[in-house]
């Protein structure tokens, strides 16, 4: 019940704030050059979605996404284990990873349209770059993290290195490294979305800076509608899945 | 373990003497970086224009900061870094502790700014420039933006974690609200408040440069795109290397600004 009067409230709050929007817009208190109305801006995006052009970046999007956060977990993941099979190598990248992971890694990205000229490829190398750091961190801070007493008990059955590993090791790392994943899937898919729009290719990302280029503003706000509503799913599904893992 | 391993091998010593073995491995790994970078360079296996000589861009680095162009450029982003900073602490602080202290409230809110922290707040910098237009304060606005959320969110979960003990404390001795909140809540949320002015500042760093690259009129990230226009990429690499090291200060300082803040928590719960 008390969830249910949160959730109600929220949608409240929501539902008010929008419907200001509207009548300030309406009113003219608000310029309708600079904000639109919330009912054109979802009718801009029903349009947008039934005429196939939302679905298509989508997909472009989600593409590059998929690109990038597959390197990044091929890469990520086996030099993560690297990391943690070499212990000295890990302690000493562990600072240098973080390091890069704390710094405005994705203003490095007019080096990728230098070497990869305006492509999506650009806009991959970037993703990739974004999502490998976090899934490497995690994939060495889950396995350095397991129970010593959990192998140990391996060893006491005369297990295989291979079978701990398998059997023991990665299980016990499971939520560490789906953390890292999960970090590095949301990290990817900000700067994905960040470079189309800096640089105007792609997908989601170009469509809001095409739209403002073009002076569309009803398809701009449907655009960056769309990019909420895309980022608060997988959000939510990844927190959905980090669940099921623990 | 993993504390453990740190300190064995920091307590290794190298057959180089007193370097530890981690420095060793750190000092290497970075050195490689650069003789691959040169060597790259060097043999134009991609073409030669796109990866210049790390001297060359050691050189561009020196040219630039001895040259009258760069620091005026300095200037605008720390003003808009600065400004932008301030209003997302202001912002974020006071809407962070008003909704962390009430437990329906913060119920409502937290997935919302949860949800929209996760959103490249990029898309929005169209929007800030049509209230705010070109110059400075579109920069800001988008800083101040990508900065509120981590700052929201950070000071809301330290206010959610305030002892109730401290604040049967306050009301018994009659606090009014305004009391209770910038005597007992801020000064118990202030490690949560230095981590999210952390985070808080490092996006707006980004989010401001981010917004200088895309259409500005002066700055770092304008001098950078700059640069690029112009096919003048030592200069531009010179500029990154620059803007990673000015990110790295303010890194630095607001990491010593934790650290003590951290220390001055444990003070006032003995």
């Amino acid at each position: 019940m008390a969830r249910l009067k949160v959730l109600l409230t929220r949608c409240l709050f929501i539902a008010a704030a929008l419907a200001m929007i509207q009548i300030l817009v309406s009113r003219g208190t608000l310029s309708p050059l600079i904000v639109s109305k919330p009912t054109a801006v979802a009718l801009a995006l029903w349009q947008e979605i039934a005429g196939g052009e939302i679905p298509k970046l989508f997909l472009i999007t989600m593409g590059e996404v998929a690109i990038s956060f597959g390197i990044s977990l091929v890469l990520g993941l086996g030099v993560g284990y690297f990391l943690w099979r070499y212990e000295r190598w890990g302690v000493a990248y562990e600072t240098l990873l973080g390091a890069v992971f704390g710094s405005p890694i994705i203003l490095v990205y007019p080096i990728f349209l230098v070497i990869f000229g305006r492509s999506p490829a650009a806009v991959i190398a970037m993703g990739f770059l974004s999502g490998c750091i976090p899934i490497i961190l995690g994939m060495r801070d889950g396995l350095v993290g397991v129970n010593r007493t959990l192998v140990r008990v391996g060893q006491s059955l005369n297990l295989s290195r291979r079978v701990i590993f398998w059997k023991i090791q990665l299980p016990a790392a499971a939520p560490t490294i789906f953390s890292g994943m999960r970090l590095g899937f949301t990290f990817t898919l900000v700067s994905v979305i960040g470079v189309e729009f800096l640089v105007e290719i792609g997908g989601l990302g170009k469509m809001v800076s095409a739209a403002y280029s073009r002076f569309q503003i009803d398809n701009m706000y449907a655009g960056i509608t769309a990019i909420i509503l895309l980022t608060m799913i997988f959000i939510a599904v990844s927190y959905n899945l980090q669940r099921r893992v623990k | 373990m993993d504390a453990e391993a740190t300190r064995r091998f920091q307590t290794q010593r190298h057959f180089l003497g007193k370097i530890p073995d981690t420095a060793v491995i750190q000092g290497v790994s970075i050195l490689a970086f650069l003789v691959l970078w040169e060597a790259v360079s060097r043999t134009g296996i991609i073409f030669k224009e796109l990866v210049p000589s790390v001297f060359t861009v050691a050189v561009r680095v020196w040219n630039l900061l001895a040259s009258g162009e760069f620091w005026p450029h300095l200037w605008i982003s720390l003003y808009e870094i600065g400004l932008g900073f301030a209003v997302a602490a202001v912002i974020g602080v006071g809407l962070g502790i008003l909704l962390g202290a009430h437990k329906f409230w913060r119920n409502v809110s937290e997935p919302v700014f949860l949800y929209l922290a996760a959103t490249p707040k990029i898309i929005f910098f169209p929007i800030c420039l049509m209230l705010l237009g070109l110059d400075t304060g579109s920069k800001m606005a988008i800083g101040a933006l990508s900065g509120f959320f981590p700052i929201v969110i950070c000071t809301m979960t330290g206010a959610r974690e305030v002892s109730p003990v401290l604040l049967r404390v306050a009301r018994s001795l009659r606090a009014s609200p305004l009391q209770i909140y910038t005597k007992v809540y801020f000064p118990a949320i202030l490690r949560h408040l230095f981590a999210g002015f952390r985070l808080g500042m490092g996006v707006t760093i980004i989010g401001t440069f981010l917004g200088e690259i895309k259409l500005s009129r002066g700055g770092l990230g304008f001098l950078a795109i700059g640069f690029y226009s112009q096919f003048n990429l030592a200069s531009m690499y010179a500029v990154i290397v620059l803007i990673f090291v000015l990110a790295g200060v303010a890194n630095w300082i607001m990491g010593i600004l934790l650290a003590r803040f951290s220390r001055y928590r444990g003070t006032l719960e003995t």
